[in-house]
């Protein structure tokens, strides 16, 4: 070990112990920004989390397996690992011009095959080696592998903490992941001073520097043949902004959270609910504001609304792109604006709402599953007047209601039932789903003559086009079928909801995701969950 | 610890969490419908040796073995005869305004029975109806609906029209056919709302039967009928030219996507070859793309860009252009091409006022195309 020799010696031990905290540094930091980018390239759900955690685990464990068969040295270890800097920065590349390489349109629905396949591949290029790197630490540390995993953790911890608290508000992914590796650069070059250690620090320092520059620009190129003039790494997720002709469409990873101007959208998620009762004074509006619900929610005389949005960047980049008519509604008096998490927030308020109008994604993630459970519903209850009503949007199909997307709705309907006596779901592309204490009706005559009373001029929910949307016809079919069979409460820890949805998208691909899923129903809990641990255990067991 | 250790020690511990993890799966239950399949012999195929069928309803000919199905899912060749599986299966029927199609020159302010069965002989990215279209009869419910039963429906709800719609009619051909005769024969009219992607001879037969095709024209490079729709350019082409110079009413559509098919360059062309091959005559609808299937995080299309579509089309001298999907534009409205008066205004898929007499401009006397009455 001729860099490391003197390891031990008048350093504090600092240099045996250095490489084994990067490890966890640099593995944690790395696994953190690859989920953020590979959750704007695969829809943002958790199973692709699942799939990228799994692999990563799976890569990992071989690196170490294979490690020790390998002849390398501890010596290695920082070529090593500037090595696999070079290597992630590659990954992160292919991962942003993944559709490319599938041969579809940026934003384009892949299906999950295609998120395993890259999950599998680019964890094999970063997890792999710093696998073989626990090996190398371990025999650095003379085989104390409890302490390359104290080390190792102790590098991980720090990773996360400098990650959530110092990058990821400040910068992007791939800032942030340029920083981490000119940082792990340094550190290797100031403490471990390995051979040509000026060449591996300018090596590593120039890669992190034009790939921190890189970014917009890639992104841009990426997103081809579409406009896309911003992006934006916060907190919540990686924010975009496209153009296209006067029209402005914001993302949030990857999946469109509203265009501008979308008057369909903003009408129809508004004003079925608040066309029920004759002058809705107090109204909540979670997510939608910035997209017209503001603005459709202050066409009613004697309104007061309260729009809680979670992610201040939404408002800050709306009112840098979005037209002045677009954003008056938000300027208005009337209107209180509150940044904050939606569910939080109604937990906490004392106030009691005439319509609670939930402008949210479909629960297509766990995360967002949260604002249509069982407990979010009551939570909802409780904050309404005696006859407030509760308002959501989900996509649906206007023309066929096949079995996955029946037992899909057939949850909604069923989990509001149990909060809510009176339930009715209005048919179209989107089903916008109400619920109240008091009766509901959409009736087409009824709401017509109620948009004349109030004098309100739309374009979609208009007397025009409500009777061929609301068409007895197409009642009764929907009607009929989220009524077909009891379906299944969603609740915060049980989010049947998020499962249905995930086998209804899953549809969508000709590939073997929805058979996957629906085995996966059927398959008794032990054999999914319990089974794969045993095994696992005796294999170690037999390794040992 | 040692490596043996620190192994049986996260054995032990994986599976204590896992015994504690709840139980999502053991509450979900699976569900499956099987629809029953009809078992009628199809029309246009030729019989092979060794029990194979070459199918010729569509430009993809599927040459099939015994036991075999079409690309569209919905014909099958058992044991050298080609049969359709959805013959009297539909699997959707809604009296939908006329103009939801959309038809603006034919019956306006009428309704359309409207039906549909499984199955489709293309693969649209954008497919709005793919529940139904890029699946197998047997995947969707179906209700038995014949031929004989249809025309019933359709006094039941007020509709003067029965339209094919909402996934192919072409593949299938054989109840769309014969419930063309039926309705026909019982003073309804049958109305066509196809991505044109037929052979020309049963497109012929078809002609004699029914009252008005609508075409779908998803684009016009070869490229994007390639990438995005998985057809063929040419076909379709060839159907819009055929409808065009026979009997039955034609109407075009064109669903415009932001950045794949809305080049002003093709745009111009499409206008021009549909003014010289279909005639300034035939109505041309421009469409707002929704996202929607497997591009469905892609942006829908701005109104400017639907605008730039209808006024090329104008300036190249069709007499009929119209903007689709934004109710209250005035794209929606038919205008006189001789006083450029609103003979036929609407909003949305209401009519709210025809000014026509005879077929004719209430103003200045112009003939408006149409089947009116």
């Amino acid at each position: 070990m001729p860099v490391l020799r003197d390891a031990r010696a008048g350093d504090l031990g600092l240099r045996a112990r250095l490489p084994a905290f990067l490890l966890g540094f640099l593995a944690t930091s790395f696994q953190i920004f690859l989920l953020r980018e590979f959750a704007v390239h695969f829809y943002g759900n958790e199973m692709t989390f699942g799939f990228v955690l799994g692999a990563w685990l799976l890569w990992g464990g071989i690196g170490s397996l294979v490690g020790p068969r390998l002849r390398l040295r501890p010596d290695h270890l920082p070529g090593f690992y500037t090595a696999t800097i070079g290597l992630y920065f590659s990954c992160l590349v292919l991962l942003r011009f993944s559709h490319r390489l599938l041969g579809t349109l940026p934003g384009e629905l892949t299906g999950l095959v295609p998120a395993l396949l890259f999950s599998l591949g680019l964890s094999m290029f970063v997890s792999f080696p710093l696998g073989v790197a626990f090996v190398l630490n371990a025999a650095l540390l003379h085989g104390d592998a409890p302490r390359v995993y104290l080390l190792e953790s102790l590098g991980a911890a720090a990773a996360g903490l400098s990650v959530y608290l110092l990058l990821i508000p400040h910068f992007s992914n791939w800032q942030g992941a340029a920083l981490v590796s000119a940082a792990v650069g340094f550190a290797i070059f100031l403490v471990l001073r390995p051979a040509k250690a000026w060449l591996l620090f300018l090596a590593t320092a120039a890669a992190a520097a034009l790939f921190a520059a890189a970014d917009f620009p890639a992104l841009r190129s990426a997103w081809k043949p579409f406009n896309l003039v911003h992006a934006e790494d916060t907190p919540y997720g990686k924010l975009q902004v496209l153009k296209t002709g006067e029209q402005y469409s914001f993302y949030s990873n990857g999946l469109p959270v509203f265009s501008y101007p979308n008057t369909e959208a903003a009408e129809e998620s508004v004003h079925f609910a608040l066309l029920q009762r004759e002058g809705p004074k107090d109204i909540l509006l979670i997510g939608g504001g910035v997209s017209g619900g503001c603005a459709e929610c202050l066409k009613y005389p004697g309104t007061t609304l309260e729009y809680v949005e979670i992610d201040p960047a939404i408002i800050r980049l709306a009112e840098r792109y979005l037209p002045l008519p677009g954003l008056a509604a938000l300027r208005d008096s009337r209107v209180r604006v509150f940044f904050e998490d939606g569910r939080a927030f109604l937990g906490r308020t004392s106030k009691t709402y005439d319509a609670v109008i939930l402008s949210l994604p479909e629960p297509a993630t766990a995360q967002i599953n949260r604002f249509y459970t069982r407990e979010f519903f009551a939570e909802v209850r409780r904050k309404l007047s005696p006859d407030g009503v509760l308002s959501f949007v989900v996509p649906s199909s206007e023309n066929y209601i096949s079995g996955d997307l029946e037992r899909f709705l057939q949850t909604l309907e069923t989990t509001l039932s149990a909060v809510f006596p009176e339930v009715l779901a209005v048919p179209g592309e989107n089903n916008v789903f109400l619920a109240s204490a008091s009766p509901l009706s959409i009736d087409p005559g009824r709401l017509v003559a109620a948009l004349k009373r109030l004098g309100i001029r739309n374009r979609f929910v208009s007397p025009e086009m409500l009777p061929a949307r609301l068409a007895p016809l197409r009642v009764d079919y929907l009607s009929q079928k989220i009524r077909a069979r009891p379906g299944l409460v969603n609740r915060d820890l049980i989010p049947v909801s998020y499962y249905f949805h995930s086998v209804l998208w899953a549809a969508q691909f000709k590939g073997v995701e929805s058979a996957a899923l629906r085995i996966f129903a059927r398959v008794p809990a032990f054999w999914l969950l319990d089974f794969p641990l045993v095994l696992a255990g005796l294999a170690l067991a037999l390794m040992a | 610890m040692k490596r043996r250790d620190f192994f049986k020690s996260a054995a032990g511990a994986g599976l204590v969490i896992g015994a504690g993890l709840p139980s999502l799966c053991s509450r979900l239950s699976a569900y499956g419908e099987k629809g029953v399949l009809s078992h009628v012999e199809a029309r246009y195929y030729k019989k092979l040796p060794d029990r194979e069928i070459e199918c010729e309803l569509c430009p993809r000919a599927c040459r099939l073995g015994d036991k075999e199905r079409g690309y569209c899912g919905v014909r099958e060749n058992q044991g050298g005869t080609y049969y359709t599986l959805v013959y009297g299966k539909a699997c959707s029927l809604n009296a939908d305004p006329i103009e939801k199609k959309p038809f603006f020159h034919f019956l306006p302010g009428t309704k359309a029975l409207s039906l549909a069965t499984a199955g489709c002989n293309l693969n649209c990215k954008f497919c709005q109806n793919w529940e139904i279209s890029q699946v197998r009869p047997e995947q969707v419910e179906n209700v038995d609906l014949p031929p004989r039963v249809i025309p019933a429906q359709a006094e039941r709800y007020d509709c003067p029209s029965i339209a094919y719609t909402y996934t192919e009619p072409t593949v299938f051909y054989e109840y769309m056919y014969d419930t063309a005769v039926e309705a026909r024969r019982q003073g309804l009219r049958s109305v066509v709302v196809t991505a044109g992607h037929i052979k020309p001879e049963p497109l012929k037969d078809l002609i004699g039967v029914v009252d008005a095709i609508k075409v779908d024209l998803k684009g016009y490079t070869q490229d994007f009928y390639a990438n995005y729709v998985r057809g063929e350019l040419k076909t379709v082409l060839e159907t819009i030219r055929t409808v065009a110079k026979s009997k039955v009413w034609l109407e075009i559509v064109y669903l415009v996507i932001p950045t794949l098919n809305d080049s002003a360059e093709d745009i111009r062309k499409m206008a021009q070859w549909v003014k010289n091959e279909a005639g300034d005559r035939v109505p041309l609808h421009f469409s707002r793309f929704q996202p929607l299937y497997l591009i469905k995080n892609l942006p829908p299309t701005p109104v400017s860009t639907l605008e730039m579509a209808r006024d090329t089309a104008l300036a190249e001298g069709l007499g009929f252009v119209y903007i689709g999907n934004i109710p209250g534009h005035p794209g929606e409205n038919t205008y006189c091409t001789n006083c450029k008066k609103t003979v036929i205004q609407r909003t949305g898929f209401m009519v709210d006022e025809i000014r026509l007499k005879g077929g004719k401009c209430q103003f200045c006397g112009t003939p408006v195309p149409g089947i009116w009455a």
